[in-house]
């Protein structure tokens, strides 16, 4: 009974919804935002919502990690200079959020970050502000990107990944 | 936006197996079990209407041989007959389980086609009665047996068509395997010749009276 | 989905499967529609008469009766279904022979079914004329109306002397408001305003119907509304026109429902290009009883049982 449910919320979610829970306006912020923080280091950030998986999905059993797994590899967030790409994904259907970070990042951060970030991020979107709290997970991943791979003017820091937000 | 979604060959090889299976067990499942369910209901239904009219014909018949009797000179032979032919018949159990069983659903039809007989005996005797031609009750109880004559032969061949259906599913092929496997034998159903003979109504003759 | 419904197909096993699916799907179900009933083939074996059509209320085929007389008999008949909801019919014919007239009004009551579907109160008078018989023949539900007593009585005591002075139309006009009383006195369902439709359609065949449609119904909408929008209206109209042609509302939001979740799950528009596998004529739709001319049709009651009584003149 607990999987039909899901499965309808599923169903019923789609690329509209995620576009309603951020406004419009919303999204433009957001992706001003990931511009400002991209400038000050050289990795890659990218934003993913989604509503809710297909049938196909759905009938295999995917959830919302192997989700972001998958859209990792295919929003090519993998293929930065300095395997640094980050990627922030949102599943609404599941109420889920994922934060995978490429190796490069991964193997200089404490273990412990993404787990944190998550959870603080869990806790605003809780509230069901989700523009603040991807703002906020912008913002503390930016500080750490910059951290680790600052921008000193010397190397080329170009756009590798596109910055706008994907809805799905 | 993002490239088409993918998906492993796991799925399609998965949906195909299943869609397969349907599609070989959907001509399978369709004749069988099911109809064999419903065909069964509709016998033994038919055959609790044959009964009931039955039922309702020997119910009748004590008080035909009440209003008989009354009658002085009545030939005794043909209401004895009569009064015996009934309890020949009521004495057999009729139950639903008859038409399962062809030896004592032989009989059970035998048993009432001599009531019939003797019935038939009797009325065309009665002919010569006028005291009993113009008794208004004997002539209603006459009203009411030949309703319950013609209920008998409707139920009988409602009950002879629904049998049809039935036998026809479980002799033929491939229905007769689902048959086998859940024990649906072939009922017994109701045979013309013996009929014929018994319920012939005979000459009466005066010469002897 | 989408692959399914390309040529070359992307993915030739799933279509194929597909195929075969419907294929099966319509094969079991019934690929040739189902035949009307048709009241005039009820031919037996051995050459005995057939079932003339239900035409009317009154039907004369000895032409004894004068357009008058066959007009205000009908329109007795008539006043008596819309009071009391039974359904009488009469008719007239040369002759029943080879058959016994109990048999060959049997026959009629069956192929005809008059009377109500859920109640079964049909009564057929028939004369035979040459025969010089007559037979009126009771519904199960109305023998406790019309016991066979009473049916007799009508017969011996309204036709046969009426019959016997050759006022015909006279006759039956009497024993059909001595019907009317004996129905009237009985406890029978109200008469409803909107009479049933007396045809009936399988719901298995509006299931096949339905998985065919919800598709195609998706693929037409999403083109104009959104995907929301347009799964809510195929599931609205594959509700409505399930409740519309099973008479269930319950069966409608059913269908409703799983139309919906069909429908969204069959994804973003472009899904339906109307059913690949099987086709529309699948499983015809069953029915049972036609309207014939003058708005007089089979109530689809049937459920004649022998009852009655016979008589002669």
């Amino acid at each position: 009974m607990n999987t039909l449910i899901r499965w309808l919320r599923h169903l019923w979610l789609d690329a509209a919804d995620s576009r309603r829970c951020l406004t419009r306006a919303g999204l433009q912020r957001m992706e001003e935002a990931v511009t400002r923080s991209e400038a000050r280091h050289l990795g890659e950030l990218r934003l993913c919502v989604e509503g809710g998986l297909r049938m196909s999905e759905l009938w295999r059993g995917v959830d919302a990690s192997q989700r972001a797994v998958q859209v990792f590899s295919q929003l090519r967030v993998w293929d930065t200079a300095h395997n640094n790409g980050v990627l922030i994904y949102l599943l609404l259907a599941d109420r889920r959020i994922e934060i995978l970070a490429d190796r490069g990042l991964h193997s200089r951060t404490a273990p412990d970050f993404w787990t944190t970030l998550a959870r603080r991020l869990s806790d605003t979107l809780h509230q069901g502000d989700f523009e603040s709290g991807l703002a906020l997970a912008i913002e503390e991943i930016g500080l750490l990107l910059h951290q680790h791979y600052p921008d000193d003017g010397r190397t080329h820091n170009e756009n590798e990944l596109l910055n706008a937000v994907v809805l799905l | 936006m993002p490239a088409s979604r993918f998906t492993p060959s796991p799925l399609s090889r998965r949906l195909a197996g299943i869609s397969l299976v349907l599609a070989l067990a959907m001509p399978l499942s369709g004749c069988g079990y099911n109809d064999f369910q419903r065909l069964d209901e509709a016998t033994k239904a038919s055959w609790s209407e044959v009964l009931n009219q039955y039922q309702r014909r020997a119910d009748l018949i004590p008080n035909i041989v009440a209003t008989v009797k009354g009658e002085a000179n009545f030939e005794q032979e043909t209401l004895t007959k009569v009064i015996e032919a009934r309890s020949k018949a009521t004495s057999i159990q009729a139950t639903p389980e008859l038409i399962n069983d062809p030896e004592a659903f032989h009989k059970f039809q035998q048993a009432q086609g001599e009531l019939s007989g003797a019935l038939s005996r009797l009325l065309v005797v009665t002919e010569n009665y006028p005291n009993l031609k113009a008794n208004q009750g004997f002539q209603d109880l006459r009203i009411q047996l030949e309703g319950t004559e013609n209920r008998i032969t409707v139920a009988r061949n409602r009950y002879i068509e629904s049998v049809q259906s039935y036998n026809v599913l479980a002799r033929s092929f491939p229905t007769n395997l689902t048959a086998m496997v859940f024990s649906y034998k072939p009922k017994a159903s109701f045979t013309v010749q013996n009929e014929a003979q018994i319920s012939a109504p005979p000459t009466v003759d005066f010469g002897n009276k | 989905m989408h692959a399914l419904l390309r040529w070359p197909p992307r993915r030739p096993l799933v279509t194929l499967a597909g195929l075969l699916l419907g294929l099966a799907f319509s094969l079991t179900l019934g690929w040739v529609p189902a035949a009307w009933a048709q009241a005039n083939t009820a031919t037996g074996p051995g050459g005995v008469l057939a079932v003339p059509a239900l035409s009317a209320r009154v039907i004369d085929q000895t032409g004894t009766l004068t357009p008058e007389q066959l007009r205000a008999l009908s329109d007795k008949l008539q006043a008596l279904e819309t009071q009391r909801g039974s359904q009488v019919v009469i008719l007239m014919v040369p002759s029943t022979q080879p058959e016994d007239i109990a048999a060959y009004g049997q026959r009629v009551g069956d192929t005809w079914k008059i009377g109500r579907r859920e109640v079964g109160d049909g009564l057929l008078v028939i004369v035979a004329l040459q025969d010089r018989r007559m037979r009126i023949e009771v519904a199960k539900t109305l023998e406790g109306a019309i016991p066979d007593l009473m049916a007799s009585r009508i017969i011996e005591r309204t036709l046969k002397p009426a019959f016997q002075a050759g006022a015909y139309a006279d006759g039956l006009s009497a024993a059909i408001d001595q019907i009317d009383q004996l129905i009237a006195g009985e406890d029978l369902p109200e008469p409803s305003a909107d009479r049933d439709r007396s045809e009936e359609v399988a719901p298995k065949d509006v299931l096949v119907f339905g998985l065919m449609s919800v598709p195609f119904l998706f693929g037409v909408l999403s083109k104009v509304l959104g995907r929301k929008a347009s799964a809510l209206g195929t599931g609205l109209i594959g509700g409505g026109l399930t409740w519309w042609l099973t008479a269930s509302l319950l069966l409608g939001l059913i269908a409703a429902v799983l139309a919906v979740v069909l429908a969204l799950a069959l994804g973003t528009g472009g899904g339906g290009r109307g059913g690949r596998g099987g086709s529309w004529g699948g499983g015809g739709f069953g029915r049972g009883g036609f309207g014939g001319g003058g708005g007089f049709s089979s109530g689809g009651g049937g459920n004649f049982g022998g009852g009655g009584a016979s008589g002669r003149w």
